[in-house]
């Protein structure tokens, strides 16, 4: 069992595109979540544009989210550990490289560089100059628990320097697309936890005994389920299962 | 005070071999680098390659879903030492044992042809499913192989994903969640890797030579190692690991090595060792010049050039996501063929044509064993593209 607080959020959807429209979204009772899905695209011009035009849509999410969470919290983003959650990392820069193979054309080695599921985590060390430890934790449709895990386990090496927490995945399209699951959605989400002197929360994770089954992402992502839960200051723990069960409550 | 942290057993499998009895002989009793002309992609000649030429087991039925390369190789290792997995597992019990393991590649080359497939008939292969390519598809592959119930996720951060696990397993076992953790790393040759440091213009034409002053790229190889890891001392103990990162560029290190720097003496600082303690340093020595150059200038500040290093990477290739694990266990096999005479150390293999313009470190040649009164003190550096850096350090108890 773990205890943390949390001393900063923010999230980015396609049609909740920013920290703003998430939370005015996460305070209305019965919120819809079609609302989450929509036609925009993350601002480039938040990072620097020789390097923005090298960045995917789910590197712009994930880095939308991250730089947003810190700017609007009091912590420096280049003070902060960095656990970086994907399931699916690049996957559309890796779908495009693998039809380039196909096609027996020469790839772009900035493509390739760039199509590692530690992409965005590094773009977010380069661009607050954090020289932190930083992981990037891929588990599937367990992915934000496990994420969340990492994040504790940083917590305990380093206790005096909170953790940031993201999550980023875009929708699999093309030949893919029949591996997505229903409801999928692109967003970007990211939080900073910390272990504090009377810390907030607690999180905890047991063996699973109803026989589980991967928890289809019918509704929210589980990441946007644990901010939503967070802002609305909901007192009924937070549970997640897949091969395990994860769960979020206030201490 | 923390307690004790032990890798008990290993399997493994790399160009040098499908166990750690055959893979010690060719690295250190009868040394004999695994590199193999592998075949030219596009137009690319033919480069020596770390590949696996033994057959490997397939992936159980009830598995399918997650059938590749990549899968086969991390099945073959973990075979390898599987009646101390089963006897993990017995005694514990399924949901106390969890996995943490790297990888770079996943099963890429399965999606590689699936993608092909695609093209030329407009729909995927019967056999390919996305769960092969996805990141987290190896762990989920170790989980359901071993049948285990623990938190089990895969860490991807390029060439120093499966260092990194160490830390991650570490904390599982110290926050009493698992009582053991399956961790290691597994990465299979694919036309995606080998054509994108092709075209990074990082590929050697010959067996690499790191620290030389010819030095001009990596062999790319394949392969897995596991570990399990549980509360204890011995027989090797993970004494420390260190991480940090560049904030430097995507495809090229600090060239000063400060976040090497950083990364090595973070793991000498949570083992409790001063860097004149170090028996032995496993250079991650990839053979770019930037890599070997910044690598050199960090160890030299950090350690000075008297400590005994050696790159391994000419022996099995660079094995990208898989190499801080496998390097770990050339690490751990040093320690486990201590004598009276010290412990072995794993050769640098090169051209011999020092590189005068870096600090001369002291390279290791063959046969070479260091006596060391008390525990042997091993560090091996993964650094990754983007920046990612992660040094581990394993001991030893001290005696025979």
């Amino acid at each position: 069992m773990f205890e943390f607080d949390v001393l900063g959020w923010s999230a980015w959807t396609p049609g909740l595109p920013g920290r703003d429209a998430f939370g005015d979204w996460v305070r209305e009772d019965d919120a819809d979540p079609d609302a989450l899905q929509g036609e925009a695209e993350p601002d480039p011009q938040r990072v620097p544009s020789r390097m923005s035009r090298r960045c995917s849509g789910v590197t712009l999410m994930g880095l939308d989210a991250a730089l947003t969470c810190c700017e609007t919290s009091e912590v420096d983003g280049e003070t902060v550990q960095v656990v970086w959650a994907t399931q699916h990392g690049e996957i559309n820069v890796t779908v495009d490289l693998l039809e380039s193979l196909a096609r027996e054309e020469l790839i772009s080695p900035t493509a390739f560089s760039n199509s590692v599921p530690n992409t965005p985590a590094a773009y977010f060390t380069i661009l607050t100059d954090n020289r932190n430890p930083t992981r990037t934790v891929c588990a599937g449709a367990g992915s934000f628990a496990h994420g969340f895990l990492d994040a504790m386990g940083m917590l305990e090496d380093r206790p005096d320097q909170p953790v940031l927490l993201v999550q980023a995945d875009e929708r699999l399209s093309g030949p893919l697309e029949p591996f997505g699951s229903e409801g999928a959605m692109p967003f970007g989400a990211a939080l900073i936890l910390s272990r504090g002197s009377d810390p907030e929360f607690r999180f905890d994770t047991g063996a699973e005994t109803s026989g589980g089954t991967h928890q289809k992402t019918t509704t929210l992502p589980p990441a946007l389920r644990f901010l939503r839960w967070h802002l609305r200051e909901d007192q009924t723990p937070l549970e997640l299962r897949g091969h395990r069960r994860w769960s979020w409550s206030r201490a | 005070m923390e307690p004790d942290i032990a890798l008990t057993d290993l399997g493994i499998v790399n160009a040098l071999g499908d166990d750690p009895g055959t893979v010690w002989k060719r690295l250190f009793r009868d040394p004999e680098p695994g590199l193999k002309d592998y075949p030219g992609i596009n137009d690319f000649p033919p480069v020596p390659t770390g590949v696996v030429e033994a057959a490997l087991p397939e992936v159980p039925d009830r598995l399918s879903a997650f059938d590749c390369r990549n899968n086969r190789l991390a099945r073959a290792a973990l075979d390898g030492f599987e009646s101390a997995l089963r006897g993990a597992v017995e005694s514990h019990g399924p949901d106390r044992v969890g996995v943490v393991v790297g990888t770079s590649t996943s099963g890429v080359g399965a999606a590689e042809d699936a993608v092909e497939h695609w093209l030329q008939e407009g729909s995927l292969p019967a056999s390919f499913d996305y769960r092969q390519m996805e990141m987290g598809g190896l762990a989920e592959f170790v989980r359901r192989y071993l049948n285990v119930t623990g938190p089990a996720y895969t860490v991807s951060t390029s060439c120093s994903s499966s260092a990194k696990v160490f830390a991650s397993a570490r904390a599982l076992l110290r926050r009493d969640l698992c009582d053991a953790v399956v961790v290691g790393g597994s990465d299979s040759l694919c036309g995606l890797t080998l054509n994108g440091f092709h075209a990074l213009q990082l590929v050697s034409e010959e067996p690499c030579n790191p620290m030389s002053r010819r030095r001009d790229g990596i062999n790319i190889g394949e392969g897995a190692a596991f570990f399990l890891m549980e509360p204890g001392s011995g027989p090797v103990r993970l004494a420390g690991v260190g991480e940090s990162s560049d904030a430097h560029s995507m495809n090229a290190p600090d060239p000063e090595g400060r976040g090497a720097e950083i990364s090595m003496h973070e793991a000498l600082r949570d083992a409790g060792r001063t860097p004149d303690k170090v028996t032995y340093l496993n250079l991650h020595g990839t053979a770019t010049p930037h890599n070997d150059a910044m690598e050199s200038k960090a160890v030299d500040r950090l350690c000075g050039t008297e400590v005994p290093c050696s790159s391994t990477k000419r022996f099995t290739g660079h094995l990208l996501g898989a190499a801080g694990a496998v390097e770990a266990a050339f690490c751990w096999l040093m320690l486990r063929n201590r004598s009276e005479d010290g412990i072995p150390l794993a050769p640098h293999r090169w051209d011999g044509e020092r590189d005068e313009s870096l600090p001369g470190l002291t390279l290791v040649g063959d046969d070479e064993r260091r006596e060391v009164p008390g525990p042997a003190v091993l560090m091996s550096n993964s650094f990754a593209f983007g920046g990612h850096n992660c040094s581990i350090v394993l001991e030893d108890a001290g005696d025979v």
